[in-house]
């Protein structure tokens, strides 16, 4: 009866195998033709790319295989398919200091002036190669509960004259709490960069302008972090988002903030998901500056891939206005190349304070931006933030240690 | 045996039962009625229980739009073939490491389970390094390989077989059978229980393995449920729609193994039972 | 343990090499997976532990140097008196819960034990990702059901993710939730297969039920419990997908165990060596848990 039970299972299990086998020779992607591009978060975007990879498929017949791991496991896979002589044609990163050298030159496939020139220095290498390809640009805004304000009569910023401080942001949105279903007035994601939105609203940085000084412990940054703690005792922010793992994105949608700050992206998400309340978007506040982290995607070529010349071929028709723009369009970005606006099919007026926000930015954080220290230190900023906001250790102490830590690893002095 | 009538400590106990039990089951149904719920009213405060519309269409656009068929089908594939070779060689380890005394097994035994205690996350790229040098990368076969030699496995087969009387064997051996037709013949079908119980454990094991597959397969046609599940939870958007319904889904062939081979465990001590009676 | 009757000595050896080979052929499949996989890749760990290594490019040798950073480090301590302390709350928790959930479950006078098997079982067959996000959905604090239902007792909620303490709660629940089962069907079979005149005699005698426990059952279950025991403490100190989704490692770094350091270390940060150095602690510390224990059951015998 066992035995039985054991031959039938084996037997299926070969089928299975059999036919598995049969089905991957139908996906020709390592032929000679076609290549792989390896990416992560395509999925729970909206699969833009893996959309792109079949256009293009259809358009020159080549086949495109598309593949997808979370975030915190590109790299590795990366280093593996390279050890294995698998390498991806391309790869779509928003962080690729750790291989920088594996890179192609990408100058031939199209002019860096088509990008925007905040981005110019980080996509370069020591060389003046152009080693990365900006894709979609991520900027923050904020989104608000219409409904609640409407019901506590709070009005927000109509203009970018009418922008509020964060002193005046406060107190608003603790009115609406105190007048509405909202228990929260602020909440973001629980990432460092965007920690660094308010951080270079205060003025502060990790690294200096041109690159030269860390000057992570500033008493701006400083101040910034006090501010950020501050936030949350009084319960503007809640605590579960830094200090747990709480969706700000679930929050908002329960009707339980009054603002969130977060990517374009999400307009799409609450388009579809939201239904008992009303929502809006408005302008981030000033602290001394209007600032922005800007984030995104890149392209990058690996070298001896053995498909350089088909990634190249594949980035000219990606880089072609209309089929980026259709790109774009599928999965809401803000596309990363200058002369390219999308339209997008949801409410195109938010995306537009977004683009101000974009605009708005100025070279806040610009030595940031232009340096890979993430590859170096991690979640470093992150956690020692959290560590702060827990009470382990003060303002002070957290970016203190914060700074000394990327100063040694990355090599630069900390500011005098 | 126990008493036969029906005391107060026993209704008392049936009482308790029940409520653990509920309380054991209330999460996993909570996510099932969850995963029922249209997107805007996941997050409706109050959580209702039941769906107020309840909606299949999260299932449907799960299963067809992410190619789940096809990551099911490898998963089973890998989950199947797994099982089957961990039965077969932990049993045969187990049952050595138990009855048969030779030179280091002891060493060799505490060697094999402190080495396999390593976490796979800790040494992921020196097994990465050994898999492609064996030409097991990007195949199914090396997802399927590396884990089968489970300590839990050896573990449950040596403390099996460790209950069984020596005196079995040695009336086989004097009956003049060997040592490979004692094994495949008298002990395999004495261990049924454990064998259904490793069963169970090694095809979840293989389910829901991650890191493995992970590593190994870099074709997104050979990529398993728990691969494809992963790449729902994005770094700053997660749809849980998606996510819960492929969560359930992925429940789903664990509950039938379970159902299949719970059977055999209380029917093969019921026998065993009655043989001793 | 050596055949010490000379009478027997002679068959018992030419009996003894046959055993001796059949024993080596039946361990070899596993020791060649054993070698492979986990032998040579710890060897190849040990050497990165020595070296300057991000992934890329080749490795350099730098000596001691990463051992002699990591035990200067005092996040390093902090976070393995976390992981102990989650082993040492989550293995008593999941011991009594999954011998109490057995031994009633075998009680013949309960009703709808299979349907109960299934009940407890059940959660061991989710995945720990998905155990912890199912978790992260129930006790969210701003979200979740449990919280709700607290609101709607006593007027607020509990803060089981941010506070510290409760974060390492939470934690223990869901692991309780998600690993009781699977040593629970150990026990179960372990407790089925003592013989029920066991039992009758003592009953007989007149002992009462909690007696023929002490007496009778739980010495009996003596390998069993070893092996739970043992199995458990290695699940608790290798626990990471799980506590990863639930908690995140937080708030700040108060569940964050030393897998999740070695991972953010080797992959977040790119230092393979580093991250290498803190497996190779990981993996004496593991090593010596399971000597220690081995020894003090002498092996889990029944003797």
């Amino acid at each position: 009866m066992k035995k039985r039970l054991l031959a039938a299972l084996l037997a299926a299990a070969m089928a299975a195998s059999l036919t598995a086998c049969g089905g991957s020779t139908d996906s020709n992607a390592s032929d000679s033709e076609g290549f792989k591009i390896l990416i992560s978060d395509d999925t729970s975007e909206g699969g833009a790319m893996a959309d792109a990879a079949k256009r293009y498929t259809e358009e020159t017949g080549i086949p495109v295989e598309i593949v997808e791991v979370p975030k915190d496991d590109r790299d590795t896979k990366l280093a593996n398919m390279i050890q294995g002589k698998d390498a991806p044609a391309l790869i779509r990163t928003d962080i690729y200091g750790a291989y920088e050298n594996q890179l192609m030159d990408l100058s031939d496939v199209i002019s860096i002036d088509e990008f925007p020139e905040s981005l110019h220095e980080k996509i370069q290498n020591e060389d003046g190669e152009l080693i990365a390809l900006p894709i979609d640009v991520t900027v923050t805004g904020m989104i608000y509960n219409k409904t609640a304000f409407d019901a506590a009569g709070v009005s927000v910023p109509q203009s970018e004259d009418e922008i509020w401080t964060w002193d005046e942001f406060t107190q608003a949105v603790q009115k609406v709490v105190a007048n509405s279903d909202c228990q929260y007035g602020l909440a973001f994601d629980k990432t460092q960069r965007r920690y660094q939105v308010l951080m270079y609203q205060f003025g502060a940085s990790v690294v200096n302008n041109d690159g030269s000084a860390v000057v992570a412990n500033s008493p701006e940054s400083v101040e910034a972090l006090e501010y950020f703690i501050k936030l949350h005792e009084d319960g503007v922010m809640p605590k579960s988002v830094f200090l747990g793992t709480e969706d700000p994105s679930a929050l908002f949608k329960s009707g339980q903030l009054a603002t969130v700050i977060q990517g374009s992206w999400k307009i799409s998400d609450y388009s579809e998901n939201i239904s008992d309340f009303e929502w809006g978007v408005t302008y981030m506040p000033i602290g001394t500056q209007r600032a922005n982290r800007l984030g995104g995607n890149f392209f990058c070529a690996i070298k001896d891939s053995g498909k350089e010349e088909q990634a190249k071929e594949f980035l000219k028709w990606f880089y072609d206005y209309d089929n980026f723009k259709v790109y774009c369009e599928k999965g809401n970005y803000m596309s990363g190349l200058n002369n390219v606006t999308p339209d997008y099919s949801v409410h195109p007026e938010m995306y537009e304070i977004f683009e101000q926000e974009l605009a708005a930015s100025g070279d806040a954080g610009a030595g940031d931006n232009a340096w890979d220290y993430a590859d170096v230190v991690g979640n470093l900023l992150l956690d020692d933030v959290c560590a702060a906001l827990n009470g382990d250790m003060t303002a002070q102490e957290a970016m203190d240690s914060f700074a000394q830590e990327v100063s040694n690893e990355m090599g630069i002095p900390l500011a005098s | 045996m126990t008493p036969k009538k029906t005391t107060k400590g026993m209704v008392a106990g049936n009482v308790i039962m029940w409520v653990v039990a509920l309380l054991f089951l209330f999460p996993a149904v909570w996510i099932v009625l969850c995963s029922f719920k249209p997107g805007n009213e996941l997050f409706s405060i109050p959580p209702t229980l039941f769906p107020k519309n309840p909606s299949f269409s999260s299932y449907l656009t799960t299963w067809q739009q992410n190619n789940f068929l096809h990551y099911f089908v490898n998963s089973m594939i890998v989950a199947v073939a797994s099982t089957l070779i961990t039965l077969l060689i932990n049993t045969m380890a187990g049952f050595a490491f138990a009855k048969y005394r030779f030179k280091g097994r002891d060493f060799i035994f505490m060697a094999l389970l402190t080495t396999m205690m390593l976490p796979t996350e800790v040494i992921m790229r020196p097994t990465f390094t050994v898999v492609s040098t064996l030409g097991l990368y990007n195949t199914l076969w090396g997802v399927i390989i590396p884990p089968i030699a489970t300590p839990t496995g050896i573990f449950l087969m040596r403390q099996y077989f460790m209950g069984v009387p020596d005196s079995l064997l040695e009336s086989a051996r004097i009956d003049g059978a060997g040592e490979v037709r004692i094994f495949a013949t008298m002990m395999v079908p004495l261990a049924k229980p454990v064998i259904s119980t490793l069963t169970i454990l090694s095809f979840m094991w293989r389910w829901n393995d991650y890191v493995w597959p992970m590593l190994v397969i870099s074709d997104q046609s050979k990529y398993t449920m728990q691969l494809a599940i992963a790449n729902l939870v994005g770094e700053l958007s997660i749809d849980w729609n998606t996510l819960l319904c492929a969560s359930v889904i992925s429940m789903v062939p664990m509950l039938i193994v379970f159902a299949l081979f719970q059977k055999q465990i209380i029917a093969s001590v019921m026998t065993s039972g009655l043989k001793e009676g | 343990m050596e055949p010490t009757k000379t009478v027997k000595l002679k068959k018992a050896s030419k009996l003894g090499a046959e055993q001796r080979r059949t024993g080596y052929l039946f361990i070899l499949p596993n020791c060649i997976i054993f070698v492979l996989f986990f032998i040579i890749p710890a060897v190849l760990g040990f050497y990165y532990s020595l070296t300057e290594y991000n992934g890329f490019g080749s490795p350099e040798f730098i000596g001691f140097a990463n051992y002699a950073k990591l035990f200067s480090d005092t996040s390093f301590y902090k976070i393995l008196w976390h992981t102990f302390l989650y082993v040492l709350l989550t293995v008593p928790t999941v011991f009594v819960a999954a011998l109490a959930i057995a031994m009633g479950l075998t009680r013949v006078w309960i009703r709808g034990r299979d349907f109960m098997r299934i009940s407890v079982f059940w959660p061991t067959m989710i995945s720990t990702v998905i155990v912890g996000l199912i978790w992260r959905w129930i006790f969210g604090e701003n979200s979740g059901i449990v919280n709700y239902l607290l609101s709607l007792l006593k007027g607020s909620g509990l803060p089981w993710l941010t506070d510290s303490t409760l974060a390492m709660v939470t934690l223990v629940i869901a692991t309780v939730w998600s690993k009781a089962g699977y040593f629970m069907i150990i026990f179960v079979g372990a407790i089925e297969a003592i013989p029920t005149s066991y039992y009758e005699a003592a009953y007989l005698d007149g002992a009462k039920p909690w007696q023929v426990f002490r007496r009778i059952t739980f010495p009996l279950l003596k390998p069993t419990n070893f092996m739970v025991i043992l199995l458990c403490m290695i699940n608790s100190f290798k626990e990471y997908p799980m506590i990863l989704s639930l908690t995140g490692g937080g708030p700040a770094d108060a569940t964050t165990n030393i897998v999740q350091y070695i991972y953010k270390t080797g992959f977040e940060r790119s230092d393979i060596g580093y991250a290498s150095a803190a497996s190779m602690v990981m993996f004496v510390i593991l090593v010596l848990i399971a000597i220690l224990q081995f020894k003090l059951q002498k092996g889990g015998s029944n003797e």
